[in-house]
């Protein structure tokens, strides 16, 4: 009887193994089908594009979102002829949010598929290992997402390119817009990782030099993830703040503001949400309190200009529904990169970089300045406070309380410069 | 801070505050006691470590969500998934223990877990192709959507049916394992495997109906759990990881074990926050260490093995 099942067990592996060697043969012979085919004809055919982003884990409903605008904005062009007489074409990747996994399709993409360009990323530890490589192999990135102020700031170089603002513009943003209210009383809740510690410290450092006479009462760490914040909620209201800062986002945001409404914590305080864009606004939807303060990058009808009006339009025709914040993102992030491509005349990397060296970019935002010095996109952020609307019955849109432009809040370039010079990674 | 002032406990928050947190850190253990019960029930009778454990009340929260869409959200939308969520995710468990586990146990435990580990990764990429990546969300049912108030003591409502639901649960489980004959042949199947199907009991039934408890249990919490908070994907990982920190405190295999063990991390965790928020995920984990430098079997475990006593 033993014996008989691990005979079974040994037959099944052997047909498992069988497989799995098979589907690696199949794939290998395709890779090599398709290299060959393509490499020598870079010159003529058209312009290639990777696209590396988290497509699977947390952020896939974000990245989702970039890759849908870059595919409309991409077929915009392609339909009016495509760049320098050639087509775009965009290879996308997964890196499922892993900095190994960003490096090895950064390395496939460009070494082996010959790609022109690579673009995306969401994980600010993925970037960071992404620009590390492009630093050492002189090849572009361009990240239109990950935020981390590092690696534009001590870690940033000539190949790494920043569409989106960083976590020091973020944080400067909101200290802006709350130095100028009449609270001083603040408490923080953000998730116990890299990046919740980032947004909460740039927010402290900003509002500290701004409003000297401000006080932080207290901190929340919860863990990335979790599932029951009425815990952190008892605290913060014990504590009692005038305006509670909330750095987390997606899910955590959600799970956070459900939780926190029926001890009435939205009646008793301010309550900021530094990501409260449609990303926040769509999957909460009416549990979403009215009087809410939230920050987002774009809101569609924040902007009255031709190209947004355009966006908009497009995007709804194309999925049915109005972009959202990443939308955004993906969107501006592609179109510069084309910009670039279009104003160098080549699809040199040497000359495009040099080309994006302060352009200004008409987007869906307003126009957006690559600045020369460190390649920080000068990207606004906008305060809103969240109504309701009688066009949308299935979520609350936002009331245009405020923007900070990109340009107040981007670090200085003798700070940048400060940075770099005692960075312990600088080699 | 000298000690008298430290022994008059003026330093501690007010008392309607600790009431707050304690009933808030209780409510949670209810919820993490659903879960590692039926881990725990698994792991005891059925000698399994179950990593799909997690994922079957991630299925328990998404089965939750499309029954209550599917009924429109309406009044009663929230019992009928209640009930119907866990009668689903047993009989998901019936169909695992049937077609795959069944095949597994006479194998090396390695095999086990090779196997339920597999389900992990099988459920979350099913449940990212029949849902999506987006975060769902329901609403919870009218009656439990405000707060109860008591003096200056605020508490939802929602967490107060969760508090009272667990001890029911735990006591109709108690009741099942140790008063009924079923409970009895299954703890002495657990005893001695061979010799229960020796003296005549249909030891392979016995295994898929333990299974499907479990599971249902697993169902149960998840549908509990979807309208606390967002309803992800990624949800099955942070839930496995506290319940196996449950079983391990409370000891393998013991039910009272689960529910001590509940306690213990809600408390820690709920209290952790008020008073060291910086390190208040590190409690539950310092709590475990202890134990398993003390009592490596868990508090309410035995040395000799589950369900012996």
């Amino acid at each position: 009887m033993k014996k008989q099942s691990y005979a079974k067990v040994f037959i099944c592996l052997s047909i498992l193994a069988f497989f799995i060697v098979g589907a690696f043969a199949l794939a290998q012979a395709q890779a090599k089908k398709e290299a060959p085919a393509k490499a020598p004809a870079a010159k003529k055919g058209p312009i290639r594009i990777g696209v590396i982003d988290g497509y699977s884990g947390l952020a896939a409903v974000y990245t989702d979102d970039k890759l849908k605008a870059c595919r409309l904005y991409v077929e915009e062009v392609n339909a009016k002829g495509g760049v320098l007489g050639r087509k775009i074409e965009l290879i996308v990747r997964d890196d499922e949010l892993k900095p190994d996994m960003g490096v090895k399709y950064l390395i496939d993409l460009y070494l082996e598929k010959k790609v022109d360009f690579c673009i995306g990323g969401i994980s600010s530890a993925v970037l960071l290992a992404n620009s590390e490589w492009c630093k050492n192999n002189k090849k572009m990135w361009l990240a239109w997402d990950a935020r981390t102020d590092r690696a534009t700031g001590p870690m940033g170089h000539r190949y790494l390119i920043r569409t989106a603002s960083d976590t020091d513009m973020d944080g400067n943003a909101m200290a802006r817009f709350w130095a100028k209210q009449p609270y001083t009383k603040y408490y923080t809740i953000s998730a116990d990782y890299e990046y919740g510690h980032a947004v909460v410290d740039a927010f402290k450092k900003h509002m500290n030099r701004l409003r000297p006479d401000v006080q932080f009462l207290g901190e929340q760490w919860p863990k990335f993830g979790e599932i029951d914040y009425t815990a952190y909620v008892t605290p913060i209201m014990q504590a009692n703040p005038e305006v509670l800062y909330v750095g987390l986002w997606g899910g955590d945001a959600m799970t956070l503001i459900k939780q926190a409404k029926p001890y009435g914590l939205f009646e008793k305080m301010k309550v900021m949400c530094l990501h409260g864009g449609l990303s926040l606004l769509g999957p909460i939807g009416m549990v979403m309190p009215e009087g809410a303060y939230v920050g987002t990058n774009y809101f569609f009808n924040f902007v009255e200009n031709p190209e947004n009006k355009a966006f908009v339009q497009a995007y709804k025709d194309k999925y049915g529904v109005v972009p959202g914040d990443y939308s955004y993102l993906g969107y501006t992030g592609i179109k510069t990169l084309l910009e670039g491509i279009k104003k160098a005349k080549t699809t040199d990397q040497e000359k495009v970089i040099d080309a994006l060296e302060g352009i200004t970019i008409a987007t869906p935002g307003g126009p957006l300045t690559i600045r020369k010095f460190d390649h920080q996109g000068e990207m606004g952020v906008y305060v809103g406070l969240t109504k309701k609307s009688p066009e949308f019955s299935r979520f609350l849109i936002l009331e245009k309380l405020d923007y900070i432009p990109g340009s107040q809040i981007i670090r200085s370039v003798e700070e940048v410069k400060a940075l770099r010079e005692k960075a312990p990674e600088k080699k | 801070m000298d000690f008298w002032q430290f022994l008059s406990l003026s330093w501690l928050p007010p008392l309607s505050i600790l009431i707050t947190q304690l009933l808030n850190g209780v409510a949670r253990s209810m919820l993490l006691f659903l879960i590692s019960s039926g881990l725990t029930l698994i792991l005891g009778i059925l000698g399994v470590v179950n990593f799909a454990h997690g994922s079957l009340y991630m299925l328990g929260a998404y089965t939750c969500y499309t029954i209550m869409i599917y009924l429109a959200q309406d009044a009663y939308s929230f019992w009928v998934a209640l009930i119907l969520a866990p009668i689903a995710i047993a009989i998901v468990g019936a169909i695992i223990e049937l077609f795959l586990l069944r095949r597994v146990y006479e194998a090396e435990g390695i095999m086990q877990l090779l196997l339920t580990y597999a389900l992990v990764l099988f459920f979350s990429d099913f449940v990212r192709l029949v849902w999506g990546p987006q975060y769902r969300d329901v609403n919870r049912p009218e009656v439990l959507g405000g707060a109860v108030f008591w003096g200056k003591v605020i508490f939802p409502s929602y967490n107060l049916f969760v508090l009272i639901l667990g001890p029911l649960v735990a006591l109709f489980l108690w009741l099942i394992l140790y008063r009924t004959k079923f409970g009895k042949t299954a703890r002495a199947i657990a005893f001695d495997r061979e010799m229960a199907s020796a003296l005549g009991v249909n030891v392979p039934f016995l295994y898929t109906t333990v299974f499907m408890m479990g599971c249902g249990l697993a169902g149960l919490g998840g549908a509990l759990a979807a309208p606390m908070g967002s309803i992800t994907p990624t949800m099955d990982i942070s839930i496995i990881v506290e319940s196996f920190v449950v079983v391990v405190i409370g000891g393998m295999g013991s039910f009272g074990g689960a529910l001590l063990g509940a306690l213990i991390v809600g408390v820690a965790h709920a209290f952790g926050i008020l008073i060291l928020p910086r390190i208040a995920m590190v409690s539950i984990f310092v709590v475990m260490a202890v134990v398993l430098i003390l009592r490596p079997w868990g508090l309410l475990g035995n040395p000799l093995g589950p369900l012996t006593k």
